[in-house]
């Protein structure tokens, strides 16, 4: 696991035993997921004791030390984005048209490299 | 199926990771067909009271394939040669009843099977006893009415739940040998429940290696006992397919075991239904 975001998620997920469905849909295989596991506890981030799964104070401090090199702060140290839902970050010169906008104003015909149609809310209704 | 559902906190998914590495189960490197994979499908459709019981029952599933027939085999071999220090040849025959005479997919034709040639040997000693494996009964006993003084019947299986199956085969090798009595007959079995056992201790020397029980009622006592009882029909309630029969295992065995093929006396949580089960049938 290289994604300092999906670590810092997992930290979460162990803080709060939370759902281990969130780092499957990123992707990682159980193997990939019990191997950092198996890490967090031989390095002493987490303690695993009577079927329980804690973060260790060794643990918290890791967990603030990549809130800050993430420059997440207040609550965000606390939730991480959906990353499923997340948008890729487009450059300054794209031009974003939502679809909605697209629909309103019937510019079916646009086209060009520079111009980035939000398909991902493309219905089945839409006539192309 | 509601998305609510679809959790497993990090405690249970690592414990379930616990039971496979106690169990020496091997947690592919591919999600899609592993069977730890197909345990967690199977808790994430359960609620969290619901996957605590079946983490508890899982603890103490057994699950014995093919190839690790021969070793299992072992110990019961050893056990019916000091059990039996007369007899010097056995005639091995498949545990089946009459309806299933020829249905060579039955498991106990694997077990049969694994009595010929040398690997046996190679393995277990035999103490120079000989082993006769005998799969048409009907046309060998044609012939062969009654046992010499240094002979005797051996029924083998994989797996023996209810023991409604050895009785059976048992009521059809009597009609073909009716001068053969059960004190000249072994039976023998990787697994045994201890519903059988009860049934065919007294008349048969039985030989295995696992004796199993029934899963809750057995482990559990008093609120625990009646609370997992509970949880086991909420679960059922869930399952697509289950036949009243079923519930709770054939015949309410509450078995936690899989052969090669996993018994029906087997929860069914764990084999009937194809979305949810790790195990098919």
């Amino acid at each position: 696991m290289k994604d300092k975001e999906h670590i810092l998620l997992l930290l979460q997920l162990v803080k709060f035993n939370g759902n281990i469905n969130y780092l499957l849909e990123l992707g990682y295989t159980h193997i990939q997921i019990l191997n950092m596991l198996n890490i967090f506890n031989k390095k002493g981030i987490v303690i695993n004791e009577n079927d329980t799964f804690l973060l260790s104070s060794e643990g918290e401090l890791y967990l603030n030390r990549l809130c800050k090199e993430l420059k997440k702060r207040g609550l965000y140290k606390y939730l991480s984005p959906s990353f499923k839902n997340k948008i890729k970050k487009i450059s300054i010169n794209e031009i974003f048209i939502p679809l909605s906008f697209v629909r309103k104003k019937g510019l079916f015909s646009l086209s060009h490299e520079n111009v980035k149609i939000d398909e991902s809310s493309i219905d089945k209704e839409f006539p192309f | 199926m509601n998305k609510e559902v679809l959790k497993l906190s990090i405690d249970k998914y690592y414990k379930l990771a616990n039971i496979f590495k106690s169990k020496e189960w091997l947690i592919d490197e591919n999600n899609n067909n592993s069977r730890f994979n197909k345990y967690y499908k199977m808790l994430i459709a359960l609620d969290e009271k619901e996957q605590e019981l079946i983490l508890k029952l899982s603890e103490r599933f057994l699950h014995i394939n093919q190839p690790m027939y021969l070793e299992e085999l072992k110990k019961p071999i050893e056990n019916l040669i000091e059990n039996n220090p007369e007899v010097s040849k056995y005639y091995v025959l498949p545990m089946i009843s009459k309806k299933d005479k020829g249905n060579i997919s039955k498991s106990a034709f694997q077990i049969l099977y694994l009595f010929k040639g040398s690997s046996l040997s190679e393995f277990v000693d035999l103490k120079g006893c000989q082993f006769q494996t005998i799969a048409n009964i009907e046309k060998f006993f044609l012939n062969k009415e009654c046992l010499k003084k240094n002979e005797r019947i051996l029924f083998v299986d994989d797996f023996m739940g209810t023991g409604d199956t050895a009785i059976e085969a048992l009521e059809y090798f009597h009609e073909l040998a009716p001068k053969i009595v059960n004190e000249n007959i072994s039976l023998m079995s990787i697994v045994i429940h201890n519903m059988a056992i009860r049934k065919l201790d007294i008349d048969f020397d039985l030989v295995y290696k696992y004796e199993i029980k029934k899963g809750i009622t057995d482990f559990f006592d008093g609120d625990d006992l009646d609370d997992s009882v509970q949880l086991m029909k909420n679960i059922e309630k869930k399952l697509k397919g289950l036949r009243q029969e079923f519930s709770f295992g054939y015949k309410q065995s509450e078995a936690l075991v899989s052969m090669q093929r996993i018994p029906n006396n087997t929860f069914p949580i764990y084999w009937i239904d194809k979305n949810i089960s790790p195990y098919e049938r």
